[in-house]
C-alpha cells in the first residue's frame, strides 16, 4: 500500500460536509493562493511550526539543533533561523511545551484507515463520513486514489474537498470515486487566477465541467476575497458557467485571519488580505443574487 | 406540538382563581429574593427535636421519630409568600434546617469553614447557635455516626475514625440521606386517608405476637406521620382563609380562598385536577423533605403522573398551556428553596445539592415511548427558569419523537446543562441485573418504570428507595497508600496494608498487585463498616412517613432503612476512578515501558509536590490518559473498574445480603478528596480537586476530540454491571448552534448510548465566559455550569471546582 504525507486528521468535523466526519489533510498543495489560512499545507514535506506564545526559554532544542537555526532572543524564547532550519523536526521531539511542533507525517493508507474507521458509529448516526481535504488532497497522486478506494471499498459517504487542479484522468477517477465533491472556484479569469494562486484554471474548468456534468454530488464553494474576487465581472462569468449546468448555488467562504498565528509559526510573512466588514458582505452577497446566483455563507 | 401556541383566553371563567395579571411578575420577585437574601439556619427544628426527645423519652424510636415530624409539621411558622403553591421548609423565607441526629461533630470543629448552602453561603443567628451547643452537648456521642464507630470498635476491635479522616472513604451516615422516588401517584390518585385507613387495618389483622412488635410500632407511628402531613395541609387552608379576609384586591381574595379549598382536599383525598395535583405533590415532596432534607428525594416521573390531570384541565379549558407554564415555574421556585446545611466538609462533597431530579422520556409497560407533552412543558419552564433545583434527567432511548428531541436539545443549549442524558436501554438491563437477584424477582414492568435518582443513580420509581448508602471510597486515595506501603501521607498511620517498598516493584504487574490489595484491604473495611452503619441508621433515624410513600413498606410493617421497599439498594459510591487509572498507567508509562524515570525519581518527586521537579511533572501530565480512545489505553481503564467491581464483590454481600452494583461518580467529592490527597503520577499537584465523574477525562488531558472522548467514556465502564457512570463533556455553545448544531448533538447522544454509556451531560459554557464570571461575579449571578452531575450557580461554588470547570477542555467545531 502506498504511502504519504498526512498534516492532521481531525475528527469530528462539522463542516466538511454532511454529519459528523473525519476530515483527513493530504499534506502539499499546486496552488499558493493569496489567503490560505493553513500555509503548512502547501508544502510536500513535514515543516517545523513555532508557536512562540508557548516557548520558555528552557533552551532544550537549541541543544540539539545541528544546524545553528535556533537562535536565543533577547526576551529569553528561542527564535529560529528559517534559512538554516531544515524542519528535521528534532527541536520538536525535545520541546515539552508544545512550542515547537512538527506538521506533517508520512502514513499508510492502512494507518489513515484505522483512524477513520474509529468513528464509523457517529458517521451512521449522523449521516456524516470521511473527507478529504488538504492542501489538494488529489495531489497527493496514488496515495490519494487508494485512500479513495479504500473508503469507498467500507462505503463509506466520502467527500473530496478540491481545488480541482488535478490531471485529467486522476480527477475522473476522483468523482466516480466520492459522493460529494466540495469544489472551490476561485476565479473565472485565468490571468487573474494565475495572479492569485500561482496556476492558470484551464484545468479547473475542466475538472469543474467534468464534475458537474457527472451523477456525483458537487457544491461549488468559493472562498471571497474584497477585491481581489467579488467583482460583478467575476461573479457574472460564474453564473454564467454554472448556469450551463443549470446550477445557481455557491457556497461562500468570506476572508478570515485564523490562520495567521500559523504564519508566524512558519516564519513567514502575514499576507495582506482585508476582511470583509458585515454590512459590506451583505452588499457582496446582494451582487450574488443580482446575477442569479444563490450565496450560502459556510 | 408547539407549546408556544396558546389558546388565548381558553381557561375563561371556569379557570382557576389565580390572579394570572401578576403571576408572572411574582415569578420574578420570588425567584429574585432567593437569588438575593442570604440562607438562614432557622432554629424552630432544633427547639422541636429537643422538646419531643424529652417529652417521648421511652417510646419506640419510630414512634419519637414520627411525633418528631408531627411537631415540626404542626408548630413551625407557616406563611404566604405569594406563591399560588404553598408550603415551605421552615420558618423563615430561604431558611435551612439542621439534622444533628446523624452527626454533630460539625458543630465544633467546622463551624470556621465557610457555611456554603444550595444558594451559597447561609447565615446562622444567635438564637440557632445556642441552640446548636445544646443540640451538641445532648447529641455527642448519641448520632449515627458516633452509634456507628462504637458498634465497629465493639465487634472488630479499633477506632474505624481515621480511616474518613485521612479522606480514605467519606462516613455516609455522618449525614441525612435522601430516598429516592417516592409514590407521589398513590397520594395523587388515593390520597393520605385511605393510606390511613389502610395501614389502621393492617394493624388490626396483625396478630399481636411479641415476634410483631417491630410492625405494631411502626404502624402506630405511620398513622401520626400521614395525619401530621394531613394536618399541615389544613394549617395552611386556615392561613389562607384568614389571610384573605382582610384581603381586599378581589383577584388576590379569590386566590386566597381557593388556595384554603384546595389545602383542604390535598394530600388528604385525591386531587381531582391539576390545580390540585400540584399542590398535593408539593405536600407530599415538602413533607419527606421536612423529615429528613437530604440530597435525592426525587420526583421521578412527574410529567407522566401529573399528565392526566394536565390533560383533563386542558381539554376542560381550565388551564392553558401557559398557564400551565406559570405554575410550573411557581413550582421550580419551591424546589429551589429548598436546602440542606449538614457541615463545613459534607458541603465541599455536595455543593449544596439537593438532587431532586425529575426524570422525563423513558418507556411504558409495555415498551413504548412514554414521554408526554406535559414533559415538554417541563423542559419550557427550565429553559426559562435556568433553575439549579429542581433538575431534569432523560431516559433516552431511539423511540423518542423528533420534535421531542429537538426540545431538549434547545434546553441543553439554553446553558443550564439540562437535562441530563440517562441511556434508558441500560438502565432497564441494570434493574433486571440488579434485582433478579432479589426474592421474588423483577417483573418487566416495574424495570421499565425506572427513574433517575439524586445525581446519576437509577431505580424503580415509587418501589424502590437508596436510603441506605454506603461510605464513599475515593480510588485515587488507594494509589498514595500504594506507593507509601499503606501508609497514609496525610495522616501519617498506617491504614493501608503493607505491600511492599515500590521501588523494588520489578514490574507494572507487582505495582498493580500492590493497588488491587490496598483496594481489598479498604474495601473490607468499608464493607463492614457501612454494614454497621444501616444497623446504626435504622436505630437512630429511621424514616416514618418516607416509608409509608414507598410501596412495599406498608405491606412488610417494615421501614425504609430495614428494607421494607420492594426493591431496596445500597448506593456505594466510588470516586475518582479516573485518577487512579491514570497513574497507574502513568507509573506502567514513565518507571516500566520507556524507563524515563525511576519510582525513587516519582516518588520524591511527588513527595516534594513536584517543587523543582517540573519535568517529571510535565512527563507525568503527557503520560497516555483516558479519554483519547486509544486501544491500550481504554483496555487498561477498563480492566481497571472490572478489577474494582470484582474486588468489591469479593469482600462480600451488602447489608441485604445482595451482590451490590458500584454507584461510579462523584458529587463533589473529587473536589473534597482532592482536597486530602498529595500529588498524583497523573502530574496533579497536591490539594487540587481529582478528576470529576466517573468516565470523564482529567482536564487538559483529551486530544483527540469530543468522539474520541465520547467512545472512550461510553466504554470504560460496563455500565449496567455498575450502578452508575458519570460523565461530564463541555461544549463551546458556538459548537451547537443552528439546526446542524442540534443534529450533531443529536447523533452524539445515540452514539454515546450506542457504545453503551449510561450518563451524560453537556455543558455549554465558554471558559471565557467562566473566567469573566470569577471575576465579575456580581454581573453573572444567574450562570448555571454542571458540576460532577448537577447544575450550580457558577459564581457561588468553592474557588476550586470553578478553576476546575474553567479548565475543561472546550470543544470547537
Amino acid at each position: 500500500m502506498s504511502r504519504g504525507m498526512i498534516y492532521n486528521i481531525q475528527r469530528m468535523s462539522v463542516q466538511d460536509g454532511p454529519g459528523l466526519r473525519t476530515t483527513v489533510f493530504l499534506k502539499g498543495c499546486p496552488l499558493h493562493c493569496l489567503w490560505c489560512s493553513n500555509p503548512e499545507s502547501q508544502k510536500f514535506t513535514p515543516q517545523m511550526l513555532l508557536f512562540d506564545n508557548l516557548c520558555v526559554g528552557c533552551g532544550q532544542c537549541l541543544q540539539v539543533c545541528r544546524y545553528g537555526a535556533v537562535v536565543p532572543q533577547p526576551d529569553g524564547k528561542m527564535g529560529r533561523d528559517v534559512e538554516k532550519c531544515r524542519d528535521c523536526g528534532d527541536c520538536a521531539a525535545v520541546c515539552g511545551y508544545k512550542a515547537r511542533v512538527m506538521s506533517g507525517r508520512e502514513m499508510s493508507v492502512e494507518e489513515v484507515m484505522e483512524v477513520v474507521r474509529k468513528d464509523w458509529l457517529f458517521y451512521e448516526n449522523s449521516g456524516g463520513g470521511v473527507t478529504f481535504g488538504g492542501g489538494e488532497p488529489t495531489a497527493g497522486g496514488d496515495f490519494f486514489l487508494d485512500l479513495l478506494r479504500a473508503a469507498h471499498d467500507d462505503a463509506l459517504h466520502v467527500t473530496v474537498d478540491t481545488c480541482g487542479f488535478c490531471p485529467e484522468e486522476r480527477f475522473d477517477k476522483t468523482i466516480e470515486l466520492a459522493d460529494l465533491l466540495l469544489f472551490d472556484c476561485k476565479h473565472m479569469d485565468p490571468e487573474e487566477h494565475k495572479k492569485l494562486t500561482g496556476q492558470d484554471n484551464a484545468l479547473i474548468l475542466r475538472n469543474l465541467e467534468a464534475a458537474l456534468s457527472s451523477s456525483t454530488e458537487v457544491r461549488v464553494r468559493m472562498p471571497l476575497m474584497p477585491e481581489l474576487n467579488d467583482s460583478e465581472e467575476n461573479l457574472a462569468a460564474m453564473a454564467a458557467f454554472l448556469g450551463r449546468f443549470d446550477r445557481h448555488q455557491v457556497e461562500i467562504m468570506p476572508c478570515h485571519a485564523f490562520g495567521r498565528s500559523k504564519y508566524a509559526a512558519l516564519g513567514k510573512p502575514y499576507p495582506s488580505v482585508r476582511q470583509y466588514a458585515p454590512e459590506e458582505l451583505e452588499t457582496v452577497k446582494e451582487r450574488f443574487a443580482r446575477l442569479g446566483l444563490v450565496p450560502v455563507i459556510v | 406540538m408547539t407549546v408556544h401556541q396558546f389558546e388565548a383566553g381558553a381557561a375563561g371563567a371556569q379557570g382557576y382563581a389565580i390572579n394570572w395579571d401578576t403571576a408572572e411578575t411574582r415569578v420574578k420577585e420570588l425567584k429574585a429574593y432567593l437569588m438575593n437574601a442570604p440562607q438562614v439556619m432557622d432554629p424552630e427544628r432544633l427547639q422541636f427535636l429537643n422538646e419531643v426527645y424529652d417529652e417521648f423519652q421511652g417510646e419506640p424510636v419510630f414512634y419519637i421519630r414520627a411525633k418528631l415530624l408531627e411537631r415540626v409539621l404542626l408548630k413551625k411558622k407557616i406563611f404566604l409568600d405569594g406563591n399560588p403553591i404553598v408550603g415551605t421548609l421552615t420558618g423563615t423565607r430561604a431558611g435551612v434546617y439542621a439534622y444533628p441526629e446523624w452527626n454533630v461533630s460539625w458543630i465544633k470543629e467546622e463551624m470556621q469553614m465557610a457555611k456554603m448552602a444550595s444558594l451559597g453561603e447561609m447565615k446562622i443567628p444567635q438564637e440557632t447557635t445556642e441552640l446548636l451547643e445544646k443540640t451538641y452537648k445532648k447529641w455527642k456521642g448519641r448520632t449515627c455516626i458516633d452509634l456507628n464507630n462504637k458498634m465497629f470498635k465493639d465487634k472488630y476491635g479499633f477506632n474505624p475514625a481515621p480511616y474518613s479522616k485521612a479522606g480514605i472513604y467519606y462516613d455516609n451516615v455522618s449525614v441525612a440521606s435522601g430516598s429516592g422516588i417516592a409514590d407521589y401517584p398513590l397520594a395523587l390518585n388515593k390520597g393520605l386517608r385511605w393510606v390511613i385507613d389502610d395501614i389502621k387495618q393492617r394493624l388490626l389483622d396483625c396478630p399481636t405476637t411479641l415476634a410483631n412488635k417491630e410492625k405494631h410500632d411502626l404502624y402506630r407511628a405511620m398513622i401520626v406521620a400521614t395525619e401530621a402531613v394531613i394536618a399541615h395541609s389544613h394549617r395552611y387552608a386556615d392561613l389562607a382563609e384568614k389571610t384573605a379576609e382582610t384581603e381586599t384586591d378581589p383577584k388576590a381574595k379569590a386566590e386566597l380562598l381557593e388556595i384554603a379549598e384546595i389545602c383542604r382536599r390535598v394530600p388528604e383525598f385525591p386531587a381531582r385536577n391539576f390545580r390540585e395535583a400540584i399542590q398535593s405533590f408539593w405536600f407530599i415532596h415538602l413533607a419527606i423533605e421536612v423529615e429528613q432534607m437530604a440530597c435525592a428525594c426525587s420526583p421521578g416521573r412527574y410529567g407522566q403522573y401529573m399528565y392526566p390531570f394536565y390533560k383533563k384541565d386542558i381539554e376542560e379549558g381550565k388551564l392553558t398551556r401557559e398557564q400551565v407554564l406559570t405554575l410550573l415555574k411557581f413550582q421550580w421556585i419551591k424546589h429551589l428553596e429548598l436546602a440542606e446545611y449538614q457541615g463545613g466538609s459534607y458541603a465541599m462533597t455536595l455543593s449544596g445539592h439537593t438532587g431532586q431530579s425529575i426524570t422525563i422520556g423513558g418507556v411504558d409497560a409495555y415498551g413504548n415511548d412514554a414521554s408526554t407533552e406535559l414533559e415538554e412543558l417541563l423542559l419550557e419552564t427550565q429553559i426559562k427558569m435556568k433553575n439549579i433545583q429542581p433538575t431534569l434527567t432523560l431516559l433516552y432511548h431511539p423511540k423518542l419523537k423528533d420534535s421531542y428531541m429537538q426540545k431538549v436539545v434547545e434546553c441543553i443549549r439554553g446553558g443550564s446543562g439540562q437535562p441530563q442524558i440517562l441511556n434508558n436501554n441500560v438502565v432497564i438491563q441494570r434493574n433486571l441485573a440488579r434485582f433478579s437477584q432479589y426474592e421474588g424477582g423483577i417483573t418487566l414492568e416495574d424495570a421499565r418504570n425506572c427513574g433517575n435518582y439524586g445525581c446519576v443513580s437509577t431505580g424503580i420509581c415509587g418501589k424502590g428507595s437508596f436510603i441506605t448508602q454506603e461510605d464513599q471510597p475515593c480510588l485515587a486515595k488507594i494509589v498514595e497508600l500504594m506507593l507509601y506501603n499503606g501508609k497514609d501521607p496525610l495522616t501519617k498511620k498506617q491504614l493501608g496494608v503493607e505491600t511492599g517498598d515500590p521501588t523494588q516493584f520489578q514490574s507494572f504487574e507487582e505495582v498493580y498487585d500492590a493497588y488491587k490489595k490496598q483496594l481489598k484491604h479498604i474495601f473490607g473495611i468499608s464493607r463492614k463498616h457501612s454494614d454497621l452503619s444501616q444497623m446504626a441508621r435504622l436505630q437512630v433515624v429511621p424514616s416514618i412517613f418516607r416509608s409509608v410513600m414507598y410501596d412495599g413498606c406498608i405491606e412488610k410493617g417494615m421501614c425504609e432503612e430495614a428494607g421494607g421497599t420492594r426493591y431496596p439498594q445500597v448506593n456505594p459510591i466510588m470516586t475518582a476512578g479516573i485518577d487512579a487509572a491514570n497513574s497507574l498507567l502513568a507509573i506502567k508509562h514513565l518507571v516500566f515501558d520507556t524507563k524515563k524515570i525511576t519510582m525513587q525519581e516519582l516518588l520524591d518527586a511527588l513527595k516534594a509536590n513536584f517543587e523543582g521537579y517540573e519535568e517529571i511533572r510535565k512527563m507525568c501530565f503527557e503520560a497516555p490518559k483516558h479519554g483519547n480512545d486509544y486501544p491500550e489505553v481504554e483496555g487498561f481503564v477498563q480492566q481497571y473498574y472490572r478489577d474494582v467491581d470484582d474486588i468489591h464483590h469479593s469482600v462480600g454481600p451488602d447489608c441485604f445480603g445482595h451482590r451490590t452494583p458500584l454507584d461510579a461518580y462523584s458529587l463533589s467529592y473529587h473536589n473534597y478528596f482532592g482536597s486530602l490527597m498529595g500529588a498524583l503520577p497523573t502530574g496533579r499537584k497536591a490539594g487540587v480537586a481529582l478528576t470529576d465523574g466517573s468516565v470523564s477525562a482529567m482536564p487538559g488531558t483529551d486530544h483527540e476530540g469530543i468522539t474520541a472522548l465520547i467512545k472512550s467514556g461510553a466504554e470504560a465502564i460496563d455500565t449496567v454491571r455498575y450502578g452508575a457512570n458519570h460523565f461530564n463533556v463541555k461544549f463551546v455553545p458556538s459548537a451547537l448552534e443552528g439546526p446542524n448544531g442540534a443534529r450533531t448533538l443529536i447523533s452524539l447522544i445515540k452514539t454515546y448510548c450506542d457504545f453503551g454509556g449510561s450518563h451524560i451531560q453537556f455543558n455549554c459554557v465558554s471558559s471565557d465566559t467562566l473566567r469573566d464570571a470569577q471575576k465579575h461575579p456580581q454581573d453573572y449571578t444567574d450562570l448555571v455550569v454542571r458540576v460532577a452531575g448537577f447544575s450550580a450557580y457558577f459564581t457561588r461554588l468553592d474557588k476550586g471546582v470553578q478553576n476546575e470547570i474553567v479548565k475543561r477542555t472546550e470543544y470547537a467545531s
